[in-house]
């Protein structure tokens, strides 16, 4: 795993996006006071942040895409329209990702990794994968 | 018509478009003919996108307001030494009229509405190739995304779509769309082909992702808000760019995030984080494919992250997730192998 990550320290939540980019919907934590939702909520955005700087910087600076690190949105479509990658920078960015953070983000024989689509998606796939990883160890 | 039957043709729209294919009228969509030695350009100048274009190709773009906010959806076919522009948001006849305003004295190009002589109909879904190949034989399997071809003379057919299917719009003129769709209806009964609304693309733009130039929430954003920079271009110089920078340069601001509930939700519901309005729910559709509602919410920029359960609407929980919300069929379906008549055999994750 990555040291760069600014809240490195802290573990991470369990995903709530699962990894077919289905969203479904997580119980709230009711009741829980305010101080300890905006921590958390920090403590989320910081990581989520943090992870997705670093995949911006291997798109620019691997990839070579057209736009700065902070034009690439994060739901914006990376392959087709959006970024227009193609099927060889799929490669770069996957082994680029998965040597980055430690972890493998898509199966080989997956044909169509979902977890490719957006800056966003990328993210969730990495954090569910880690979480995964932890869980082993 | 009622609600619930409203709703119910929706989903059966919706389903065609998800599951085999589907054939719309783009009424909301105008036509203009971009020719002579300076088109290039006039695009160039007026539309924000960098305009990187072949011949047989066609880019996404955008046209900006003065103050930098979105005036129109906007894509661009190389047609040789001419442009044929796509644009939604705005008519034709008024895309027509801002092109002239950008023209200058010393520069020759000649722009025309052809709105007025042609229509745009679009065929939608993960069988959408075949229905074009059952037209116009199989070679059309092998289009690209975001080139167009001449299936026949005067009809100009693009592989786009807004839905995340396999998508292709037909621009044809008004004399000849009448025998278009009648062979377009007649080859795709096999397809179990069926007419798809303005409402059923705007859903299933929303599932997708694809920007919405037509929903009334949407009005007045900029494309940084709804994360449109790739459309921008670096070089500047475009109409809204001074503007555009302006409020690049703003502190804060908004930013489109991906919504999911078990509630409803409905344009201009307030997101709120314990008590407090962090945002406005834009775009909002009832969940076709579950119970409550999706939406985009232009959220304060540092909150507007994926995978948050903190926010509420109307008092009901919602979770911000990672855009699209379907795994679009299109995405399994190899055209070399799978048709219509054996879509079950389409593999697909959690089948």
């Amino acid at each position: 795993m990555s040291n760069n990550n600014a809240d490195g320290a802290v573990r991470l939540p369990r995903p709530r996006v699962k990894s077919d980019g289905s969203t479904p919907l997580a119980p709230r934590a009711g009741g829980v006071r305010w101080a300890a939702v905006q921590l958390a909520l920090e403590h989320w955005i910081a990581r989520r942040t943090s992870m997705m700087d670093i995949v911006r910087r291997i798109l620019v600076e691997e990839l070579h895409v057209s736009l700065t690190a902070e034009q690439i949105d994060p739901d914006a479509a990376l392959f087709g329209t959006g970024l227009q990658l193609d099927s060889i920078d799929s490669l770069e960015l996957v082994i680029a990702v998965e040597s980055e953070f430690g972890i493998q983000l898509v199966e080989r024989d997956d044909l169509v990794p979902t977890a490719l689509r957006t800056l966003n998606s990328i993210v969730d796939a990495v954090i569910e994968q880690s979480a995964a990883a932890e869980g082993e160890e | 018509m009622s609600n619930t039957r409203d709703l119910e043709e929706l989903r059966e729209e919706v389903g065609a478009i998800r599951g085999g294919v589907a054939l719309s009228e783009l009424d909301r969509v105008g036509v203009v003919r971009v020719s002579g030695e300076h088109g290039f350009e006039l695009l160039d100048r007026t539309l924000a996108a960098d305009l990187y274009v072949r011949d047989g190709q066609v880019r996404h773009a955008i046209l900006l307001k003065e103050d930098g906010t979105i005036q129109a959806d906007v894509s661009v076919l190389c047609d040789d030494e001419d442009f044929v522009v796509f644009v939604e948001g705005i008519p034709a006849s008024e895309l027509t009229q801002i092109l002239g305003g950008c023209l200058m004295e010393d520069e020759a190009a000649d722009v025309v509405d052809l709105s007025p002589s042609h229509r745009v109909v679009a065929i939608n879904g993960p069988f959408a190739w075949e229905l074009l190949a059952e037209l116009d034989g199989p070679g059309a399997i092998g289009l690209r995304y975001l080139t167009f071809y001449r299936p026949r003379p005067g009809v100009i057919c693009t592989r786009g779509g807004k839905t995340g299917e396999y998508g292709y719009e037909f621009m044809v003129p008004i004399a000849e769309e009448a025998g278009l769709r009648s062979d377009l209806v007649a080859a795709g009964r096999r397809l179990d082909l069926r007419l798809a609304s303005s409402a059923a693309l705007d859903y299933c733009a929303l599932e997708n992702w694809f920007f919405n130039v037509h929903a009334p929430g949407i009005a007045g954003v900029d494309p940084i808000e709804v994360q449109l920079q790739w459309r921008l271009s670096n070089q500047g110089g475009y109409r809204g760019w001074g503007a555009l920078q302006e409020r690049r340069a703003r502190p804060g601001g908004r930013r489109s995030v991906a919504l999911r509930s078990s509630a409803v939700l409905s344009v201009g519901d307030t997101v709120m984080l314990e008590g407090r309005s962090i945002g406005t729910v834009a775009v909002a559709a009832s969940d076709l494919g579950g119970a409550g509602g999706i939406a985009l919410a232009l959220v304060e920029r540092p909150l507007a992250h994926s995978g948050i359960d903190s926010f509420t609407v109307n008092g009901a929980p919602v979770l911000t997730g990672s855009p699209p919300f379907v795994d679009n069929l299109s995405l399994f379906v190899n055209p070399q192998v799978h048709s219509y008549a054996n879509r079950d055999e389409v593999p697909r994750p959690g089948r």
